[in-house]
């Protein structure tokens, strides 16, 4: 075949070359992920029906381009829409998500919405998400042998967006376990079949929110925190409606909830391996933020991609031509782990330069949670070294679901602690 | 000794800027978002630390400009 032809021709692959729910796959992607950067940079998966784009320079470059929607009604081969008469407050949040509506509803959003990230609004919530961590600890059933994964690192997420967002304690459960666990999967493609279960899970969470808001907008003085920044704040004659205020918390919800998830298995893994880079962590606590970084680098945790992208006209990359309306990928894991950025990327190293990371991706969409990401690791690592420290080891291997469907999700990480 | 040194400033496109706290997540000593909903250098810039070449490179809707804005003679 000459090099012209292959050019040309699209390259196809299956589940036989990139399967994220095989076992083997989950336990050690590694070997998987440097034939995509290879064989595969940009190749159509016939089974997920999806453009992969593997290599950090092409990912990097699909979420910068103007040239990429993120609206489902892009999406030549996305379901048909529910009529807007049918519509619950699912699809009514959905509609005005972040992450899919178009470029200037999208900046309109994140501009009211930026009083609500400020500094002085986040310094209120790390101290409230600190004492939650430390709660969550105190849980613990046994500390002298716990699953990690299970008693921290499945619990903290949810619990930190329900603290960013101020739910009372008394509704943390409807807001965890109703809300959180329906919305992400109500919201994935991939539970398309049993989604009309999730939305109706999700419904009363909703309903209890808009209330939560509605109440605060009723008062004389909203408040100063999440949730009163976001009905108070005015620019330019604007303001947020109800609704997408409810929208903008279940947008943290179904980025945030699962996510970040293993991150946190994934942190205590690495120091723990790594002794000389946690000695250096703990001599140098200002590395905290570049530690956090690497540790999402280093773990590939991530299957797929963030939120997807449809090419608004036929686009060429990498010798191939992305079609209109089709589903695009950039692969986050192999993209964190191409060797053509990242020198020697199997070493776990806190010092590295991440100077042009896509680890909360890049663009206009741009992780919107990247400051509770960071504060939730940064916790929970210096909580697990207050408590445990050199005392703490990994026993046994690693457990995960390997069906998850966007994470290589441990379900088990048992730590041995001197704790009695 | 006598030198130059240069003063630096950072250019919001506010047409651009999407309050994505990239560069406030990065810098937080120079960034900060302004009560406009926009990116504002609240600090020293200094045009020469390769940090902050990068964090107004890699801004994610490329709304950042780092300007040389005059030079003085020094002492």
């Amino acid at each position: 075949m000459t090099a012209a032809a292959t050019a040309t021709e699209r390259v196809q692959i299956d589940f036989s070359v990139y399967n994220p729910f095989d076992p083997e796959f989950v336990r050690n992607p590694f070997p998987v992920m440097e034939r995509m950067l290879t064989q595969y940079p940009v190749a159509f998966h016939t089974g997920i029906n999806a453009w992969l784009v593997s290599p950090h320079d092409l990912s990097s470059w699909v979420l910068r381009s103007p040239q990429f929607s993120t609206r489902y009604q892009d999406w030549k081969d996305g379901p048909p829409p529910t009529p807007e008469d049918q519509w619950t407050l699912f699809e009514k949040c959905m509609s005005m998500s972040m992450a899919t509506v178009g470029p200037e509803v999208h900046q309109r959003l994140r501009r009211l919405t930026a009083p609500a990230f400020s500094r002085r609004v986040m310094d209120q919530i790390d101290a409230r998400i600190r004492d939650s961590i430390a709660d969550l600890f105190d849980e613990i059933p046994d500390p002298r042998l716990f699953n990690f994964a299970a008693d921290i690192s499945a619990k903290v997420p949810v619990r930190s967006i329900a603290r960013m967002v101020g739910v009372p304690p008394d509704d943390e459960e409807l807001f965890e376990h109703r809300l959180g666990f329906n919305m992400v999967r109500a919201s994935n493609p991939m539970y398309a079949a049993e989604r009309d279960a999730y939305i109706e899970g999700a419904l009363p969470g909703l309903q209890h929110l808009l209330d939560i808001i509605t109440e605060r907008r009723s008062r004389d003085d909203p408040g100063d925190d999440f949730i009163g920044t976001l009905v108070a704040t005015e620019i330019d004659g604007e303001s947020l409606s109800d609704l997408e205020i409810l929208s903008v918390i279940v947008a943290l919800v179904v980025a945030g909830a699962d996510t970040v998830v293993d991150m946190h298995s994934l942190g205590i893994q690495a120091l723990l391996q790594h002794p000389e880079q946690r000695q250096l962590l703990r001599e140098k606590p200002d590395l905290m933020p570049s530690a956090v970084r690497e540790i999402l680098r280093w773990s590939a945790m991530g299957k797929l991609g963030a939120i997807p992208r449809f090419p608004t006209d036929d686009i060429e990359l990498g010798g191939q031509v992305l079609e209109k309306g089709s589903l695009v990928i950039p692969l986050q894991s192999p993209s964190w782990n191409d060797p053509e950025k990242w020198a020697d990327p199997r070493q776990f190293d806190i010092t590295r330069n991440h100077a042009g990371n896509i680890i909360f991706g890049a663009g206009p969409h741009m992780c919107i949670g990247l400051h509770l990401v960071q504060v939730q690791g940064k916790l929970v690592i210096e909580e697990f070294e207050r408590r445990f420290g050199d005392s703490a080891s990994i026993v046994g291997e690693l457990e995960f679901d390997h069906m998850h469907f966007n994470s290589r999700r441990i379900t088990k990480m048992m730590i041995a602690t001197g704790e009695s | 000794m006598i030198g130059t040194t240069s003063r630096w400033h950072v250019e919001v496109d506010r047409d651009r800027c999407m309050a994505t706290y990239g560069c406030v997540h990065a810098l937080p000593r120079i960034f900060t978002i302004g009560d406009d909903a926009t990116a504002q250098a609240i600090g020293p810039v200094d045009g020469d630390d390769q940090l902050v070449r990068d964090v107004v490179a890699e801004c994610p809707t490329a709304a950042l400009r780092l300007v040389r804005s005059e030079e003085e003679q020094t002492f």
